[in-house]
């Protein structure tokens, strides 16, 4: 309980460094928005083709609905750690924050929330003006909703960030972390509902794919936030999104002890 | 009346050169080919992947059939390894250069500013897309058994390399913004975001979006209209108007370049 209170104490000052550091790279955020592009692409084909028809029970509005709030929850789950944290293994600044009383894990996280606050209201405005441009897509949000939302887009934070420290733990070992980062980039972004809607899969594949990690990422919110899950539906995703972070969490927590053995073996 | 003829020669000789230095360097780091092949692949079957989904649900996009469209995404393979390979890293060298001030080195020496700081490197292993965007085509046109006669090749290959110009002058303007702008250090995002528009036929898209990458924004003369011209489906017209472009914007670019040296103030003065 001690650990938690000075933890307490600590994040405040924590998060206020990060706050300022995020706020003067505000550009490199603003471009960084640009890379929505890929699934708007993708969204003004499936509006092309449900011209004639709805495509496995998306209209149009479905799909404009859809995409930008994914492009928003993009912004609010997505992680992007692993190439600073494998610079810090591989040059040994890590050994700075070893000095340090604070795990370096709480410097990343603190990084990660404070860039949400400045990303979110950047898209905040622009969802909100193509959602009233765009007749017929509505999003759910009645506050049960909202709140269910809120814990997916939290979980699926989670999810992001401990995948990401579990890959930037690999560089202990290994050199090419970068590439191993960026093909769990493709994989995820496909798998979890940020290219396609996981409905348009073949039935049998999008039943698997619920059961994935990944889900969490991007499908999940969306689709609570759209109004496609029924409250039960939503529960066991939630559900299954939980178990996968706290795997996950266990799992890079060991990754990274049994990495610094190492790290501190080597005699830096 | 020999001048021309031997600055060609000169500028021949120097990419020659340019280009040993590369494969040299890009040979010290010989794991990264496997790298780069592994992320052409996975980018490959992201395209593929999406293609299916699309197809899975209507029999063809905008009037073109699976293979067809698959000759869409090989091009836009082929554009966006020449991206990756040539373009991109001289264009970060080129930001760094102006923002260290050592765009001096490049000025003093007596050949185009334009020339060396856009075409002086590139990552042979980033080629690895060339081969997935060549491999597509040949996998559409087994596929649709189809073997197009040559006039439709040389307008392949033609309306191709005028793609490829394009996006060389595009990149070549982009880069020549730093000299006004310093801090544009991903602006190369922009480029691949809006390039993967051209990961399908234009046809593809809803009206609006349509008439603008083909007309306004040439984004379909990268992979589109090359394709179009091997399936035998160009309008000279069509095909004139995106030699056009492609030659106004390496003008413009050069242009651009011109007036950007011109207005580059040294680390020192």
């Amino acid at each position: 309980m001690h650990k938690l209170t000075r933890l307490l104490v600590i994040y405040p000052a924590l998060l206020r460094a990060y706050w300022e550091r995020a706020v003067a790279y505000r550009a490199v955020f603003a471009v960084s928005l640009l890379n929505a592009i890929f699934p708007l692409v993708m969204m003004a084909i499936w509006i092309g083709m449900a011209q004639d028809g709805p495509v496995a029970g998306f209209s149009a509005p479905d799909f404009a609905g859809y995409y930008l709030a994914a492009v928003l929850v993009r912004r609010l789950t997505g992680v992007g750690i692993v190439q600073d944290a494998e610079r810090l293994v591989r040059s040994g600044e890590l050994s700075v924050y070893l000095f340090r009383p604070l795990d370096v894990v709480h410097h990343f996280f603190a990084r990660v929330l404070t860039g949400r606050v400045v990303v979110a209201p950047m898209l905040l405005a622009p969802v909100a003006l193509a959602i009233l441009a765009i007749p017929g897509s509505q999003f759910d949000l009645r506050p049960a909703t909202l709140m269910r939302f809120a814990l997916s887009c939290g979980i699926g934070l989670l999810f992001e960030f401990y995948a990401q420290w579990l890959l930037s733990g690999l560089a202990f070992w290994i050199v090419q972390t970068q590439g191993i980062a960026a093909a769990y980039q493709f994989v995820k972004a496909f798998l979890g509902g940020y290219i396609v809607p996981l409905a348009l899969f073949p039935p049998a594949v999008s039943g698997l794919i619920i059961w994935l990690p990944f889900q969490s990422s991007v499908a999940l919110p969306v689709e609570i936030l759209t109004g496609r899950l029924s409250a039960e539906q939503s529960l066991l995703r939630l559900a299954i999104g939980a178990a996968w972070v706290a795997l996950i969490a266990l799992g890079a927590r060991l990754l990274w002890r049994a990495g610094l053995r190492d790290y501190s073996a080597v005699g830096a | 009346m020999h001048a021309i003829p031997r600055t060609i020669g000169r500028y021949v000789g120097l990419l020659k050169l340019f280009a040993h230095n590369s494969v040299l360097t890009n040979l010290e780091y010989r794991v990264n080919f496997a790298g780069a092949l592994l992320m052409s692949l996975l980018d490959a079957l992201w395209a593929v992947g999406g293609a299916v989904l699309f197809y899975s649900h209507r029999a063809t996009l905008g009037g073109w059939s699976f293979p067809e469209a698959m000759i869409v995404v090989g091009m836009f393979f082929i554009a966006s390894g020449f991206l990756d390979a040539f373009l991109q890293p001289n264009l970060r060298d080129v930001i760094e250069a102006v923002r260290t001030g050592a765009m001096d080195y490049v000025l003093i020496k007596p050949i185009s500013p334009m020339f060396h700081a856009t075409l002086r490197r590139f990552r042979l292993e980033k080629l690895s897309s060339l081969g997935v965007g060549l491999a597509l085509i040949g996998y559409a046109l087994a596929q649709l058994r189809l073997w197009p006669g040559p006039e439709r090749w040389i307008a392949f290959l033609g309306l191709g390399l005028a793609a490829l110009i394009l996006l060389y002058a595009l990149m070549a303007m982009l880069s020549a913004l730093c000299f006004w702008v310093v801090d544009i250090a991903n602006i190369e995002e922009l480029v691949f975001g809006v390039l993967d528009v051209a990961r399908f036929p234009a046809q593809a898209f809803p009206e609006p979006v349509r008439g603008i990458i083909s007309l306004v924004i040439p984004i379909a003369f990268v992979s589109t209209v090359p394709a179009e011209a091997l399936l035998g489906r160009l309008t000279p017209a069509t095909a004139l108007y995106g030699l056009a472009w492609a030659g106004a914007a390496l003008v413009l670019s050069a242009l651009v370049w011109r007036a950007a040296v011109s207005r580059y103030t040294s680390a020192s003065s």
